[in-house]
């Protein structure tokens, strides 16, 4: 059911109750979770925060805390399953859930209890779902007789000749062919609503309990969605400019010289930023050779790629070694000017989409930080290999990590989830560079395909969903490039799909498909055609990720499936 | 030279001086005793001859000698009790009314009477406080909330809050509890406090 | 430093202190006076019965303190060398070099404990040890109060014990400064003695 007041019916509802806050592992989430957590704070709500990374994971942990937990909150979890059909719940619990996943699931979003979605009032998405009476209809009890029952097909036999009857049962065939066809239409594409932690700080700032804070990870998560392509551009511009409104309300009083804030308070700011991928804590020169952009414009991964690279720095003007050295040591004037100068030498070599429009934190005299930085760090952290590879699954505590790094733009661990992602970003670099030398990525009809494999270096990057899917954005940007024009006119409308090894002992693989790059709207429809093409083969798939275009599978199957999938979508 | 055995107790409690308890030396308490038990022994020799013969003071340095050690081996083991001691009176503070039992093991029969005494005068003063006793051992530092948030180390099943509502602690899980119900758990190791 | 009695510091010993009977069981050279009966065995160097006069033997503090200061000057001591004047000289050119846990790890202790015997350079040592102390101190005090999360396990070596107790209690309030700047300062935590026990637990099972 929708709520329509989130602070009336749902916040009220669990003040004086202790809840169960189960929390996805993705910025988004956490962004939400630390928002709720400020709120929770403020009115002394007992909770208990718990990761869940996968549907079976949701299953498990609910079964564990049910009996101590009968208020439930699912952070950007949920909402894309039949949450009373899955988890059974008993008639005092109650679910609250706050999550971005589309499409709603049509049993979520009509029971009349125990399930409460909170959304943004998008009627773009509203409109979506299709209307209750198309989907549930009543009948007179005779007519909801089962067919193969032995007693009743007597009863039917007589009746065959009664015209009305018959024209009941007619009508009923095409209305239940067209709820089919409505159906199929809604859940044909997945794709992503309004994110989490906005929804959660919309929350907040109806308490009127918003603060620099709560607004900086609700940018946080936004910039998410963005930075992971799960919104288009669109989309992202326009929560920005909301969170701008926010943000020019909370900080107004520092534009007055005589009652500023302190400078030990948190300062948010906007601006048009360099879309390039953590350059403020790298060099800029590292910075250029692992940002999707860039990347994908110079190539980078040749020889003539990279001489580009360095005459496009040249008609910037800024010496090697400024450009090479960490950005915190570049001349000042360099660093000053730099956006200019970017801008300006960008146009010439036709690189578009250089800046964004996005949100900068500072804490005293140092930790700078940009929100995709932010990103980037706590996207690092969630997905640690040094603490998968211990036991092949996480013990969680890179969701404490995660959150640790977010809680304060000057904690420790943020740092350290920076350098975790320079790992992995130059993993990506790598990789995208040898899979288009080799000419790993192939065009198969209606989709391109590629795969990761088990001996290459890197690979245990790629096992974990978000960075799979960041590398195979990099990599289907860099290859759509690197195409001859002709060529290239009919890659821009092509999806991929990639398949890494996830569970090597298991013999599993994961496999993820985004849509192509032309489509801006991000919606993506391989969640089903995956469901059908397992269902067609009867590989042994799990449709276990709360995205539907990511799944895993058993290697063996991994040949027909793909078979499958093209037949489906010719 | 004499005091060398007093010394090794003392020599031993110092290379231990900032882990947990070692092991009760009983054997070198009981050597220690020993040797004062002979150097006691020579002395009343010594002194009876001195009384006798008041010519003769050549064993008077010897008596003097004896006598000295016999108080340093003394001052050894009352040092090597003593601190002793007071590292388990603060073992009270630090795991609470029961011991684990390896570290139970390393103390002595008296040392474990004594513990269990100095236990229940605690309690006793503590709940001699107050109309309805004041735990002591609760906010060692000034709590600036009445709940806070924690992170939990390890699995350790359910646990049961004052109002009667349960939490089950499972590992790196996080949550908002009083913090009176969280303090000695979080002493002990099992919640970690997250600031 | 012992965690319940700390050393008694100056001329006094604190009877119970682990440091101060650690210090006191060192030895000093001296000469007896007289001869003793009986305790022969005391001076491994010989198989005689007795000690004569004159023997020469390094006896632990607090039996040299006793022997020197009863009336009737059973011995007379000298100074060990780290406090005779070659190592005082070295000690006034510049303090701050010297490796003093290696000349002794109670140096200063046990220097002030040698004040006590009659000796001729007394006020020399005294004054060497006043100045040694202060111009060390500069250094110390600068190092443990400005490195913060280094390893300084290497600084620690060439100082006394007082002297290192004086560096951890800079390097504490150093560390309670840092906690209290990030806002940690009133985190709890989880109590030492159990996190070791726990710690050695661990790798016992390891």
């Amino acid at each position: 059911m929708l709520l329509t007041d989130p602070v009336k019916d749902f916040f009220h509802k669990i003040v004086h109750q202790r809840v169960l806050v189960m929390v996805a592992l993705d910025v988004d989430a956490l962004c939400a979770c630390k928002i709720l957590q400020s709120l929770f704070r403020c009115d002394n709500i007992q909770y208990t925060l718990v990761p869940v990374s996968k549907k079976s994971d949701l299953v498990r942990e609910y079964e564990e805390h049910k009996e101590q937990n009968k208020h439930i909150i699912l952070l950007n979890c949920g909402a894309n399953i039949d949450l009373l059909n899955t988890l059974d719940p008993s008639e005092d619990v109650t679910f609250y859930v706050i999550d971005s996943h589309r499409p709603i699931d049509l049993v979520n979003f009509y029971c009349e209890r125990q399930v409460y979605l909170i959304l943004k009032h998008n009627q773009q998405e509203i409109d979506a779902i299709p209307d209750y009476d198309v989907i549930y209809r009543e009948y007179d009890s005779d007519e909801e007789e089962s067919e193969g029952d032995d007693d009743t097909e007597q009863v039917s036999k007589r009746r065959r000749f009664d015209e009305a009857s018959l024209m009941r049962k007619k009508e009923r065939r095409e209305w239940e062919e067209r709820r089919k066809e409505i159906i199929f239409d809604y859940e044909e594409f997945s794709y992503y609503g309004t994110c989490a932690s906005l929804i959660v700080y919309d929350l907040a700032w109806r308490m009127s309990k918003d603060n620099n804070e709560l607004l900086w990870w609700a940018i946080a998560g936004v910039t998410d969605q963005f930075q992971n392509k799960r919104i288009g551009r669109d989309r992202y511009v326009t929560g920005v400019l909301e969170l701008q409104g926010h943000m020019s309300r909370l900080n107004h009083a520092n534009e007055d010289e005589d009652n500023s804030k302190s400078i030990d308070c948190m300062r948010i700011n906007f601006e048009h930023d360099l879309d390039l991928a953590l350059y403020r804590h790298w060099s800029l020169f590292e910075s250029l050779c692992h940002s999707i952009s860039t990347v994908s414009a110079f190539k980078v991964w040749t020889n003539i790629g990279m001489k580009k690279l360095h005459q496009f720095l040249a008609e910037m003007g800024i010496p090697l070694t400024q450009c090479k050295q960490n950005y915190e040591f570049m001349d000042t004037k360099m660093r000053d000017n730099l956006q200019t100068l970017v801008e300006e030498s960008a146009l010439k070599f036709g690189l578009k989409n250089l800046k964004f429009q996005s949100f900068s934190a500072q804490y005293g005299f140092n930790h700078k930080i940009c929100a995709s930085d932010a990103v980037y760090s706590v996207n690092a952290l969630l997905e640690n290999i040094k603490l998968t590879d211990t036991n092949g699954m996480t013990d969680k505590s890179n969701f404490v990590d995660a959150l640790e790094g977010l809680s304060r733009i000057s904690a420790p661990k943020m740092k350290e989830g920076l350098e975790l992602a320079k790992l992995q970003l130059q993993a990506i670099r790598n990789n995208v560079g040898t899979f288009i030398d080799v000419g790993q990525v192939l065009s198969y009809g209606p989709f391109l395909y590629t795969s990761i494999k088990e001996g290459s270096p890197d690979y245990k990057y790629f096992s974990h969903p978000t960075h799979l899917n960041l590398f195979s954005h990099y990599l289907l940007q860099s290859y759509v490039r690197s195409l001859g024009k002709s060529k290239r006119e009919k890659a821009i409308h092509l999806p991929l799909v990639i398949c890494a090894p996830c569970d090597i002992e298991e013999g599993i693989s994961i496999i993820a498909g985004i849509p192509p790059l032309a489509d801006d709207s991000r919606k993506n429809l391989f969640g089903n055609a995956f469901i059908h093409a397992a269902e067609r083969t009867k590989s042994r798939t799990s449709h276990d990720y709360f995205d539907s275009s990511i799944i895993t599978m058993k290697n063996e199957d991994r040949s027909k499936f793909i078979d499958a999938l093209i037949t489906i979508m010719t | 030279m004499f005091g060398e055995k007093a010394l090794e107790l003392i020599r031993e409690f110092n290379r231990n001086k900032d882990g947990n308890l070692g092991p009760y030396n009983e054997d070198g308490v009981r050597q220690v005793l020993e040797e004062m038990q002979v150097l006691y022994e020579a002395n009343q020799n010594d002194v009876a001859q001195l009384v006798q013969d008041t010519s003769d003071q050549t064993s008077l340095t010897a008596v003097q000698i004896r006598h000295d050690s016999l108080q340093r081996n003394k001052r050894c083991l009352l040092a090597y009790l003593y601190n002793r001691l007071a590292k388990i009176r603060s073992l009270r503070w630090e795991f609470g009314s029961v011991l684990p039992p390896d570290i139970k093991n390393n103390m002595s029969e008296k040392e474990v009477q004594w513990f269990t005494r100095y236990n229940r005068s605690l309690a006793n003063y503590m709940r001699s406080l107050g109309p309805g006793g004041l735990d002591l051992t609760q906010d060692l530092q000034p709590p600036q909330n009445v709940y806070i948030e924690v992170r939990c180390v390890e699995d350790r099943g359910e646990l049961e809050l004052n109002d009667g509502s349960k939490v089950l602690l499972k590992k790196n899980s996080l949550h908002y509890l009083p913090r009176s119900q969280c303090e000695h758990l979080i002493r002990q190791g099992v919640l970690k406090h997250i600031t | 430093m012992s965690l319940f009695c700390p050393p008694g510091g100056g001329m006094t010993e604190n009877y119970l202190s682990i440091d101060d009977i650690l210090m006191s069981s060192e030895k000093i050279p001296s000469s007896f006076q007289v001869s003793v009966k009986g305790l022969g065995f005391l001076d491994p160097s010989t198989h005689k019965k007795d000690i004569d006069v004159g023997t020469k033997m390094d006896l632990p503090l607090w039996l040299a303190g006793s022997l020197a200061h009863s009336r009737r000057k059973f011995i007379t001591t000298d100074f060990t060398k780290p406090y005779k004047s070659t190592y005082r000289e070295i000690l006034k050119a510049d303090a701050s070099v010297v490796d003093l846990h290696k000349l002794g790890p109670h140096f200063y202790s046990f220097g002030q404990q040698l004040l006590t015997l009659e000796h001729g350079e007394s006020i020399l040592l005294a004054k060497t040890l006043v100045l040694a102390f202060s111009d060390r101190f500069r250094r110390i005090m600068d190092w443990s109060s400005n490195a913060l999360g280094c390893d300084t396990s290497q600084r620690m070596d060439g100082l006394d014990e007082v002297e290192r107790t004086l560096y951890r209690i800079g390097q504490k309030s150093l560390q309670s400064f840092h906690q209290w700047e990030v806002g940690q300062s009133r985190k709890l935590e989880t109590s030492e003695f159990v996190s070791r026990h726990r710690k050695r637990k661990r790798d016992a099972v390891d």
